[in-house]
Parts: C-alpha cells; sequence; structure tokens
C-alpha cells in the first residue's frame, strides 16, 4: 500500500510542473458587415421617403429640410407648410453623416468617400462624382477597418475565449483595457450654429463639420482641417488638409473670412483670406467638454456640455468678444442645463438645452442675458433659425418652432421617428 | 460572511463536543504553500470532523490567497488517518467563497463613470496525500501534499460606445471565469 503512496506522491510532483491556470473571457463585440465601393455607388439614388429613426446633421435649402439619418443617407423634407411638414424623399448614402449644399450640389460623406450629388431635383438625385478615401478620419478605436471596403452594417457578436491565465488580478484594470472593440469615433458627438454660406442659400446648423466659405469646402476631423476647392461644384478638388495641434475637433463655424473651429478644449480661430492656406489666429481654452461655436462680428457664442464622452461636467454658454481675432477673450459665462446645438437671430440666441427644449436668449447686452422663452420639452440637438422660424433636430425627431413673436414662440410642427407625418 | 461565521461556528461546537466525549474526534489546523502558475502563495485551513475506523468525514474552511483571496469551506474526507508513522490520504470538495482585496477588483469605465467589478463564488476541491508523524508528548504532526483546484467567476460592467447607427453607449458584461490549478505543501498539527 505504501508504495501506492508513494507513486502517487511522484505522480503529484509530476503533475505540478503541468499546472496552468486558465481563465475563460465571455464579451460582447460588434463586427462589421462591408459591400464593395462599387455596391454602394450603385446603390445611392432617391427612393420613397422612409421613416425618420436616428436624426443627426441638418441643412436648410429652398424649403426644403435635408435630414441626416445617421450612416444611412438623407432624409428630404418638405418644409414650405411647417405646420406639416412633409418627408418627401431619401438619398441613400452608407455612411453619412454629415453634409453641405452648394447650389444644386450637395456634398455628403459616405464613410472615408465624399460623395457629390446634383440635388436640383431632390426626388431625382444623380451621382456626380466620388472622391475615394479623403476622409480616413471614420476610424475606430482598437479596431482597424478594411478601407477598400464600406462598412454596411454591423452585428451583434458573443464570444468566449479560453487562454491561460500567467497574471494576477491586482491591477487588473489593464486586463479590461485590452477588450476587443471599444470605439467611438471622431464623428459620433458632432451633430450640427447656423453657417450661412457663400451663397446665402443654404444654411447648415451649429453641429456641422463641413464649411462652405470663398468656393472652397472646408471639412473638419479630430484633428485636422481639410480643403477641397469647389471652382467645379460638381467635382470638388481635395487642396490639402492642416493638422490640428490638440485635436478634439468637433465643429467648424464660417463666419465672413473667419473659420471658427470648435473643440473639446476650447476654440480654434483660422484667418481664411487665402482660401487655400487658412492661417491661425488664436485660440481660446475652455473646460473639457463637447463644444459647438457660433459667431458674429463682435462675439463668439460657445455652449460646453459636459458629462459625456467629450469629458468634463461644465454646462455652460460662453460669450467671447472676438473683436480682436488674434486675442478673443471671455466676456461672461452661464450655466445651462445640457446645452447643444445653437443659433442666432439678431439678439435672439437659440440653444438647445438638454431635455428643455429649445430656450430663446436675448443678447443684446452680453454682460446680462436673459431667457424670454422656453419652448417644448424635447432633447434638441442643434438647431437652424431662419427668418422667424426655427428648426431643431431632436432625439425623437424634427420640430418647427415659430418665433416670430418671441414671447409668443411655440411649435407649430413637427415630424418624428418612426412615423410618417 | 454568514457562510464563515456559520463554519467557525461548527468548527467551535466540534471543539467542545470533543471535550465532552470519548469519541474519536479530529481537528487539523494546517497552513499550506500552494505553487500554482507563475505565482506562489498560501493558505490557512482548519478541517474538523469524526474518525470511524480508517475512515475519517469532516469539513472545513481556509483562507486561500492565490491570486484572489477567496474562503474555501468544503467537506471533508480521509482515510487512513487514524494511523500514526504512515501515509493518509485525503479529498476535499465544496464551495469557495469570493473574497477579493481591494486591489484585486477590476476597475472599468471612463474618467467620469467608474464601475468595480464584482465575484462570484466557484469551486473548490482538494485532493492528496499526508503523513503522520507522532511526536514527544503525543503531539501528531501532519505534512502532506496535493492538488488543489479553486475557481471564482469575475463580472466587469463595459461600456461600447457604437460608433454607428443607432449611436448609442451599450453597457454589456464581460465575464472571467477563472480557473486555478495549484500544488499543496501542507504542514498541520492533529489536536
Amino acid at each position: 500500500m505504501k508504495y501506492v503512496y508513494v507513486l502517487l506522491g511522484c505522480a503529484l510532483l509530476v503533475v505540478s510542473g503541468c499546472m496552468k491556470d486558465v481563465v475563460k473571457e465571455q464579451y460582447t463585440f460588434y463586427r462589421p458587415v462591408y459591400a464593395t465601393r462599387n455596391e454602394v455607388k450603385a446603390n445611392i439614388s432617391s427612393s420613397a421617403p422612409v421613416l425618420i429613426q436616428q436624426p443627426g446633421k441638418i441643412v436648410v435649402k429652398d424649403g426644403y429640410v435635408f435630414l441626416n439619418e445617421i450612416d444611412k443617407g438623407i432624409h428630404v423634407i418638405d418644409m414650405t407648410n411647417p405646420v406639416a411638414p412633409v418627408n418627401t424623399a431619401f438619398i441613400a448614402i452608407p455612411g453619412c453623416v454629415d453634409i453641405a449644399i452648394n447650389g444644386k450640389y450637395l456634398y455628403a460623406d459616405c464613410y472615408t468617400d465624399l460623395v457629390t450629388l446634383d440635388i436640383a431635383d431632390p426626388k431625382q438625385v444623380v451621382v456626380k462624382q466620388f472622391l475615394n478615401g479623403v476622409f480616413p478620419h471614420r476610424y475606430y478605436q482598437n479596431f482597424r477597418a478594411d478601407t477598400t471596403k464600406v462598412i454596411q452594417t454591423w452585428v451583434k457578436v458573443d464570444t468566449v475565449v479560453e487562454k491561460r491565465f500567467t497574471g494576477t488580478l491586482t491591477h487588473a484594470l489593464a486586463k479590461a483595457d485590452s477588450r476587443v472593440f471599444m470605439s467611438w469615433s471622431s464623428s459620433s458627438f458632432a451633430q450640427s450654429a447656423s453657417a450661412v454660406s457663400a451663397s446665402g442659400i443654404s444654411i447648415a446648423g451649429s453641429l456641422a463639420r463641413f464649411a462652405l466659405l470663398n468656393n472652397r469646402m472646408y471639412t473638419v476631423s479630430e484633428d485636422d482641417l481639410k480643403i477641397f476647392n469647389l471652382t467645379q461644384p460638381a467635382a470638388p478638388l481635395y487642396v490639402s488638409s492642416l493638422a490640428i495641434q490638440q485635436g478634439n475637433i468637433e465643429t467648424i463655424f464660417p463666419y465672413k473670412q473667419t473659420l471658427f473651429i470648435g473643440s473639446r478644449v476650447g476654440m480654434f480661430v483660422y484667418n481664411a483670406s487665402n482660401p487655400d492656406q487658412p492661417q491661425k489666429l488664436s485660440q481660446f481654452t475652455h473646460a473639457r467638454s463637447c463644444d459647438p461655436v457660433i459667431a458674429d462680428d463682435r462675439y463668439a457664442y460657445v455652449t460646453l456640455s459636459g458629462g459625456s464622452a467629450c469629458g468634463g461636467f461644465s454646462n455652460q454658454l460662453d460669450i467671447i468678444d472676438i473683436t480682436n481675432l488674434a486675442s478673443p477673450s471671455l466676456i461672461k459665462t452661464y450655466n445651462l442645463s445640457s446645452p447643444k446645438g445653437l443659433s442666432k437671430d439678431g439678439n435672439l440666441l437659440l440653444v438647445c438645452d438638454g431635455k428643455s427644449g429649445l430656450k430663446l436668449l436675448d443678447i443684446s447686452h452680453p454682460q446680462s442675458v436673459v431667457t424670454v422663452k422656453q419652448v417644448g420639452n424635447f432633447e434638441g440637438t442643434d438647431v437652424i433659425a431662419f427668418q422667424g422660424m426655427a428648426i431643431v433636430t431632436a432625439k425623437d425627431g424634427l420640430y418647427f418652432i415659430d418665433y416670430s413673436q418671441v414671447s409668443d414662440a411655440r411649435i407649430i410642427g413637427k415630424l418624428l421617428i418612426n412615423q410618417t407625418r | 460572511m454568514k457562510k464563515i461565521i456559520c463554519v467557525l461556528f461548527l468548527m467551535m461546537t466540534l471543539v467542545e463536543v470533543k471535550a465532552q466525549s470519548n469519541n474519536k474526534y479530529y481537528l487539523i489546523p494546517q497552513v499550506a504553500l500552494l505553487n500554482g502558475d507563475y505565482a506562489a502563495s498560501a493558505q490557512v485551513q482548519l478541517v474538523g470532523g469524526i474518525e470511524k475506523k480508517k475512515w475519517s468525514y469532516g469539513i472545513g474552511a481556509a483562507i486561500d490567497y492565490y491570486k484572489v483571496r477567496t474562503i474555501p469551506v468544503f467537506a471533508d474526507l480521509r482515510v487512513g488517518l487514524n494511523k500514526t508513522n504512515s501515509i493518509a490520504a485525503y479529498l476535499n470538495m465544496g464551495t469557495n467563497i469570493a473574497w477579493p482585496m481591494e486591489n484585486q477588483y477590476t476597475e472599468n469605465g471612463l474618467w467620469w463613470n467608474t464601475r468595480k467589478s464584482s465575484f462570484s463564488n466557484g469551486l473548490y476541491a482538494d485532493m492528496g496525500l499526508c503523513y503522520r508523524i507522532e511526536g514527544k508528548k503525543k503531539n501528531r504532526f501532519l505534512v502532506g501534499i496535493g492538488y488543489t483546484l479553486k475557481t471564482i467567476t469575475e463580472t466587469v460592467p463595459e461600456t461600447i460606445f457604437r460608433d454607428f447607427p443607432p449611436y448609442i453607449a451599450e453597457t454589456t458584461i464581460r465575464s472571467y471565469k477563472y480557473t486555478f490549478n495549484r500544488l499543496a505543501l501542507r504542514v498541520g498539527f492533529r489536536l
């Protein structure tokens, strides 16, 4: 019997050399489903209207609202009668999150490409040009997409991986950071202040990342400014890219010969007198936050919205004196709930403020701004104010607000998500 | 924690019963050196029970510091423990109660919302051989060697920021089921 025990003991010693710890890791990630570029191009066209599901950025032109359906395309909404807006068509553009309209041409991103469409008849758009690979910033953290193809959709995958575990659980944070997929792109937090293009015929929201000025289109990514020559509007020409140090870029707003660029850490001011080579004039730094900016001759208006992936906790409106563009200075800060997009009409500043709908602020005296009206209880993301009419994108759809009589400002029409009217 | 208190209470009762009767009971405090996968650690253990002929039946609890601190609570089965200067075999099976130290939790999330992981209990098993040495004054030392296994599951909430429609932050759970295999070298003292 003793020999059996001795043998067992020896066996244990031998086995000890094979002691392996194992961890079975179970997690969820998303996997892209690709299509070829040709397949995607062939499918870009106008079609019957589809329901609004994920409203993105907006551009208003000639009685139409062009509303981005994030990553899917553009809704064409007839707002001739804002009391009863009509969803008239849908332009399918996969990967589209930004748009700009120059005359009868619409420029949109199609993931990493720039597509130019003739929208003379929004119900029969015609593809004019494709510029491939001009927006490489559509990247994902910890994930490198196949740039030869276009991502069509994503599928959720639950998986289990079993592997040897030689580490310890101490300082396990690093272990969790090795997740297979956790992503957000520079585009995620930018939605559309109202940039009136030089031609004065289309108006974009304050969260826009495309801006038109001097026959150029300026686009911003996380860390650069790209310039496209629109001398031939049907065939934009990529000119160059300008690195913006510190990055974290979110929005761009053109005003006269100046570009105001909103970033999560401040506002950058660029002189675009030389349209192909904008020069940085100054930078106004603020607390880390989501940050769209609009401007007029004397002041820039910046909303800071914290508590999101942009970081920071500031929720405020900063009014900045830009009389000297080379040295912007803060005039005053006003606390708000969770401000996002904004627009200006004369002495009225319209701000989407968290779940408080749209706030109308009297900015006649920047030192003593007062809220004169609050409309609705929707969660607005961006607003375009145009001659007494505010077009607001919200999480739950599109709102038309008549503010021609400020004290009587009210919602007169809306088009909600997943509803035909 | 309630389970630990229950086990300790049972142990104390066992000692009390032993003092009041002539039945053959055993109580063994012991320490173990645990040698595993790129790690070595220790375990302190207390088992007790009753002897019937050459078989012993009991329960036990331990504090196990290998990679993540846990409290194994188990049933104890032994054969050959009644003889001195001889080899006995033992088998422990039970539950492995999670009791991680503060620095063994995973903290996950972004700067505005950090979340701690949580642990759930697993299995515990231990089998091996021990040698009982009769010392002076009837002191009875035990030395042993065995293979021991413990499992434990850690769950970490994590956020996936979907960079595609519907562009939402989605909270999912990432779980890690650890299985630790160790060689245990034990030294104990039979009361």
